[in-house]
């Protein structure tokens, strides 16, 4: 079955189509999406609850939307968009501090050798890091591109032109390197 | 798209290029660059990596799976068409904001969303969904292992899990009082650090209350009831496998006991893992060796040496990385030498899931001192042809400056292609039709994949010092078509030519010790030939 994410346009208001079908698709798109999507909210700082139930949220919304009749162009894009505006308005109104443990918390495996840790532990908190003093536009670019999204899908998501996200993630790419390489 | 004067890409166009968002036009200019610029190629070479550092760290940062199982979603935008009064609110929550502003309110919307989630996101509910969860995964994946169970007054360790070995038995009796706790209040003995026993004992409570938190390592469910002689039990699960790493249990007379999980002093038999066996001391050579005594150890397979070589091939360890792996009757052993401890650690991780490997890093031992003279003569006669070809070449590459540059490519390509037709003999060498024939019809598939992989990158590498060389010696003569028939003799001859042109490569161009008379130009072209027919018969 061929993916509806990457498909050029949507327009699911067809009245033809019918309403048990429309949830299909949704459904389908669903199922394709939601853990890239529920992980680019954890990266917006979300704790796990609130990022899976947002990003349910975000495909009862694009259910709405075709519903109504709108024709989304890029699902993909107009996807994480809607979970990107989601996600800031969730940690704005519920004045969340950004869910950020520290990074020992993050170190996956707490039965591995501690000595092997160091060194695990030491490279993550380099990247971690160059990756905080990433601004917020590098840092959402760098983290939608990780999600398999194109320079003008993560422009669309952030409301940004292609070219100055390849200005950022050229930004990003160098203060990472230059944290990598330093000693 | 190219930046400077030397018409070296710039970084944003490097990026891009990595990220393959040039057009074909431009990426096809980049690829031609990279092609003769050892500096760009390295610098790309240095992006990639530092992309995939970031893949590791974001894979890392969102590790953690969501907390319940994703509901239902069909049922849920039916049930949102079946209630039309939510449905129109939330449309009218949407147009009465859309006239001011054409962006939804996230409010409004989630507050009608809610309506859903209320069936389904209470801590109790989440609470089972995740037990069963958690439960099931580990009647899928039954993992022995060792525990300690602390009371203020006791610790005692033992194994649980699958069967016990019959040398665990007496240690399960050397704790009557406390067990006779457990078993009053229905609480496994036996196996007491596992969702399926917290969520036995809490199925049958008539009265409870959870709660559930949940942080990046993972999950605690906690269960409090008045109407057992348990009255709170927590369990730990971890968020990567839900696996039940500690617990706590306090018994109605005040009695506090924790349950946790201590690393494997040894692999247990049925699931013989991965044992690292470096240290934060980069190179350390630790002679443990790898558990394997019990008669019921899985033997190590040639399948299980398959997915070694495998693992090494996703991280591209398999070429030119001082890597060696052998295989006994019991174990796979890894050996690194000299590697970088974040390398090793690369290494290490991708093998950590793999059954019966052995990973041993170590230092090389120190160069042995000698006041080697080159062994090889160099007959004069021999220079004097090395030195013909090479002014030869300087006069057509244009000057003593080009033909360095020439020369460097020329030996880094011949190494980059022989560190491919290593790995691509080793594989063959290691898999020989009769290793072959012991593996199932995946792993077969498995070892197609990678020898086909290997071969691809064999012959990009081999038309790069074929494109290389045309210029300047001409189209190799055609050579005889050859008739070789099992893949293990095509990848021999393959690295018998590989290694005749590496060697006349070295002698041009690195000055290496010139073993033998005659013409070297003549050599290098038929060398060439037989390359290029050496590498058709191992893609036939």
């Amino acid at each position: 079955m061929l993916s509806l994410l990457y498909e050029e346009s949507l327009l699911m208001g067809d009245r033809e189509l019918g309403a048990a079908s429309l949830r299909d698709q949704v459904a389908r798109l669903f199922e394709e999406a939601r853990e890239d999507v529920y992980r680019y909210l954890l990266t917006l700082g979300l704790a796990p609850p609130q990022a899976q139930e947002a990003a349910q949220d975000v495909f009862l919304r694009l259910y709405v939307a075709l519903k109504k009749g709108e024709e989304i162009r890029n699902p993909r894009a107009w996807i994480f968009r809607v979970a990107h505006n989601l996600g800031l308005k969730i940690r704005r109104r519920r004045d969340l501090p950004s869910f950020a443990p520290g990074l020992e918390a993050r170190i996956p495996d707490p039965a591995r050798d501690p000595e092997e840790d160091l060194l695990e532990r030491e490279r993550l908190r380099r990247i971690d890091r160059g990756i905080q003093e990433l601004s917020e536009q590098q840092r959402n670019c760098l983290f939608l591109r990780m999600e398999g999204l194109r320079y003008a899908e993560i422009g669309a998501v952030l409301g940004i032109g292609a070219p100055t996200v390849g200005e950022f993630l050229r930004r990003a790419m160098a203060k990472l390197k230059k944290v990598l390489h330093d000693e | 798209m190219m930046n400077d004067e030397m018409g070296h890409p710039g970084d944003e166009a490097m990026l891009r290029y990595a990220d393959g968002e040039l057009s074909e036009a431009d990426a096809g200019r980049i690829r031609l660059h990279l092609e003769t610029c050892g500096r760009c190629r390295g610098e790309l070479e240095d992006l990639r990596a530092t992309l995939s550092a970031c893949a590791h760290y974001h894979q890392v940062e969102t590790r953690f799976p969501p907390p319940a199982p994703w509901g239902d979603l069909s049922r849920q935008l039916a049930t949102l068409d079946e209630a039309p009064s939510a449905f129109a609110r939330l449309c009218q929550a949407l147009r009465s904001h859309a006239a001011s502003s054409r962006r939804w309110t996230v409010a409004a919307l989630a507050l009608a969303c809610a309506v859903i989630y209320w069936v389904t996101d209470t801590p109790s509910a989440r609470a089972e969904q995740l037990l069963r969860k958690a439960a099931a995964v580990e009647s899928a994946k039954p993992a022995p292992r060792r525990i300690q169970i602390r009371s203020k007054t006791r610790t005692v360790t033992r194994r649980t899990g699958a069967l016990p070995a019959p040398s665990d038995v007496s240690d399960r009796d050397t704790w009557p009082s406390l067990e006779a706790q457990f078993r009053a209040a229905n609480y496994s003995w036996e196996d007491p650090l596992s969702a399926r026993s917290f969520m036995e004992w809490r199925d049958r409570l008539p009265e409870k209350r959870d709660d559930l938190v949940t942080d990046r390592s993972g999950y605690q469910v906690r269960t409090t009831t008045h109407s057992s002689d348990l009255v709170e039990a927590t369990l730990k699960l971890r968020a990567e496998d839900l696996r039940a790493t500690e617990g706590t249990l306090e018994f109605r007379n005040h009695e506090r006991v924790e349950i946790s999980e201590l690393p494997e002093e040894a692999a247990p038999s049925s699931v013989a893992s991965v044992r690292p066996e470096a240290s934060s001391d980069p190179h350390p050579e630790l002679p443990r060796t790898q558990p394997g005594d019990s008669a019921a150890t899985v033997a190590a397979t040639p399948g299980g040496e398959l997915r070694v070589f495998a693992a090494l091939r996703r991280l591209g360890a398999d070429m030119g990385e001082p890597i060696e792996v052998t295989r006994t009757e019991r174990q796979i052993l890894v050996a690194g030498v000299g590697l970088d401890p974040q390398r090793a650690r690369e290494i290490q991780d991708a093998l950590s899931s793999l059954p019966n490997v052995a990973v041993r890093f170590s230092e090389p031992a120190p160069a042995p001192v000698s006041p080697s003279a080159p062994e090889a003569s160099s007959p004069a006669a021999s220079s004097e042809a090395v030195r013909l070809l090479r002014s030869r070449l300087e006069a057509q590459l244009g000057g003593r400056g080009p033909f360095e540059q020439f020369a460097e490519q020329a030996l880094e390509g011949a190494e980059a292609l022989m560190t491919g037709v290593h790995a691509l003999r080793r594989l063959s060498q290691r898999f020989a039709p009769e290793t072959e024939s012991q593996l199932n019809a995946e792993e077969r598939r498995l070892l197609e994949k990678l020898r086909g992989e290997l071969t691809h990158l064999v012959l990009q590498r081999e038309t790069e010092i074929q494109d290389l060389m045309k210029p300047v010696l001409g189209a190799p003569p055609a050579s005889r078509n050859s008739a070789i028939v099992s893949k293990q003799v095509a990848a021999e001859e393959l690295f018998r030519a590989a290694r005749q042109v590496d060697r006349l490569v070295s002698i041009v161009f690195g000055g290496a010790a010139v073993e033998q008379a005659g013409p070297l130009e003549p050599q290098l072209r038929s060398s060439l030939a037989e390359l290029r027919a050496a590498m058709e018969a191992c893609m036939r």
